[in-house]
């Protein structure tokens, strides 16, 4: 073997042992990156927490408080909103309830949609087909160690997150979604976190009484009784990477589909109770898109919401079928 | 006004109502609180097809009852004159508005979609989309309409947020972003 040789193959050899320590690198922060994103799932419902934060959407930001525990095997919550009008919000389990200006409690009928089967959706964990994940460094937030972490999407079909996460608790203390053009349209801080070992069940009552109020109930299907017994609604779109979470109501005309971050719903009703426009209507990174659809001489709405950018909720509600069976 | 009897002004509204649920509102027209709902739900629907708000202070009760009844012929409005809405027993001494051409009934017809939904939740504020945001969707996505919403359409758009962020907090386990997703649009009329 002559010199030349010699040195085109150490060359070669060199590049490979750099190619290979790269790659593992690359390779352990991206297992990292999971990692600490699992720990941040765990952390959001076992952990209790009580805080402040800004959250901004669109031209709209506010601030509120909030109080979580994770007690008796159900996860409870209560955020606070101060600034502006009084509204507070609830969460026992799975019961939800919007108290507005201490004179109004506002909740989901969902009575007919129980579906145990959809909780076997918890932890489920972003495909990596579909998003980069990568840690991106340390920062200082709230006065505690986060660890940033950039879940960036492949495709144009659903939104980039960045994410500030607590180094100790695995609590979420910072986060923007961005656009496709990496511009936020939603950003999330704490301005001030504890982590009490203890909390009250005052803490996680509304300080005015449930019964002094006025109900406002807001059914989550809104079938009509008219519609033939034999027919259901499916999405013939479903964009990639996004699964089924629920598919429910006498008809399947209320679905929930998830890619593990991001989630939308697609509602199917009967037109009249459609009071948006057609079309898209954005706020932050909630879109909400209005579509009419014509089966049989009759006219229904289709409504997709969620946190995905207007194409891709307008290509799903142009793509949901109505199938006799 | 319980819940049964908005569905019931709804369902006339598209004249998609039987004759049980007209029944059920004729029986009311006593009652000033329906008939506040009845003329906000025509004032927040002229305001959502971008009509000028007309024959909200009609009382169209009286010629509905008796059109059930068999009484009256049908007409339309433009046939009519004032005098004739009164022999048909429509009040319209209130208002000179006349009604719109529209067979028995469909007066309403043309107000179109329910608002029921809508007037679930109060409004706040009128609601300005980030125009950033907006041009910025509509300069990429060609065919795609981004709407800018009234007030009464935010009150909409918020309660399908709430639909969604319910079962998403529930049934995906996020954390509390979907909540936090509804808490901050209370100001704009949850």
């Amino acid at each position: 073997m002559n010199l030349r040789c010699f040195k085109t193959i150490a060359c070669c050899l060199a590049l490979l042992l750099v190619g290979s320590a790269a790659y593992s690198d690359v390779a352990r922060d991206d297992s990292d990156a999971v990692a600490l994103f699992s720990k941040m799932q765990r952390a959001a419902l076992h952990e209790s927490y009580r805080g402040t934060f800004m959250f901004s959407r669109g031209n709209m930001s506010s601030t509120m408080r909030v109080v979580h525990r994770y007690h008796n095997d159900q996860e409870q919550e209560r955020l606070t909103q101060l600034d502006g009008e009084m509204g507070e919000i609830l969460r026992r389990g799975s019961e939800v309830m919007c108290l507005i200006n201490g004179q109004r409690l506002v909740q989901v009928d969902k009575d007919q949609l129980v579906n145990p089967a959809s909780n076997a959706f918890d932890g489920y964990m972003p495909g990596h087909k579909h998003y980069n994940l990568s840690k991106v460094g340390y920062e200082r937030i709230v006065d505690r160690s986060s660890i940033k972490l950039a879940i960036n999407a492949k495709d144009d079909v659903r939104y980039s997150y960045q994410l500030w996460i607590d180094e100790q608790s695995g609590l979420l203390l910072k986060s923007h979604v961005l656009d496709l053009e990496g511009r936020a349209l939603e950003s999330f801080q704490f301005t001030h976190l504890e982590l009490p070992s203890t909390t009250t069940d005052s803490e996680f009552e509304f300080e005015t009484s449930e019964n002094s109020v006025a109900h406002h109930r807001i059914p989550m299907s809104r079938a009509d009784k008219r519609w033939p017994e034999r027919l259901m609604w499916e999405a013939a779109y479903i964009p990639a990477g996004f699964m089924s979470v629920e598919s429910s109501g006498a008809h399947h005309n209320v679905m929930l589909y998830s890619d593990g971050l991001a989630s939308y719903s697609v509602f199917v009703e009967k037109l009249k109770t459609a009071a948006l426009p057609e079309g898209a209507s954005i706020v932050g990174a909630t879109v909400v898109y209005l579509s009419k659809l014509d089966y049989e001489n009759k006219q229904y709405s289709v409504t997709v919401v969620g946190e995905i950018p207007a194409m891709t909720a307008m290509k799903v509600a142009k793509n949901v079928r109505a199938v006799m069976q | 006004m319980d819940e049964r009897t908005r569905e019931s002004i709804s369902a006339f509204m598209d004249d998609e109502a039987n004759e049980l649920e007209i029944q059920r509102l004729l029986s009311k027209t006593g009652s000033a609180e329906l008939l506040d709902t009845w003329q906000r739900y025509h004032k927040v629907q002229d305001l959502m097809s971008g009509m000028p708000e007309r024959m909200t202070s009609i009382d169209v009760s009286a010629g509905v009852a008796a059109a059930i009844r068999g009484e009256v012929p049908e007409h339309t409005a433009q046939q009519s004159s004032s005098n004739d809405l009164h022999e048909r027993g429509l009040d319209a001494s209130s208002t000179s508005t006349p009604l719109p051409a529209k067979p028995k009934y469909s007066a309403f017809r043309m107000y179109g979609s329910a608002v029921a939904a809508c007037m679930l939740l109060a409004v706040g504020l009128f609601y300005q989309p980030d125009s950033a945001q907006q041009d910025a969707v509509n300069s990429s996505n060609q065919g795609l309409v981004v709407n800018q919403l009234t007030a009464e359409q935010i009150s909409s758009f918020n309660e399908y947020l709430l639909r969604h962020s319910e079962q998403s907090t529930v049934k995906v386990s996020s954390g509390m972003a979907p909540l936090i997703r509804v808490a901050s649009v209370n100001s704009v009329g949850i």
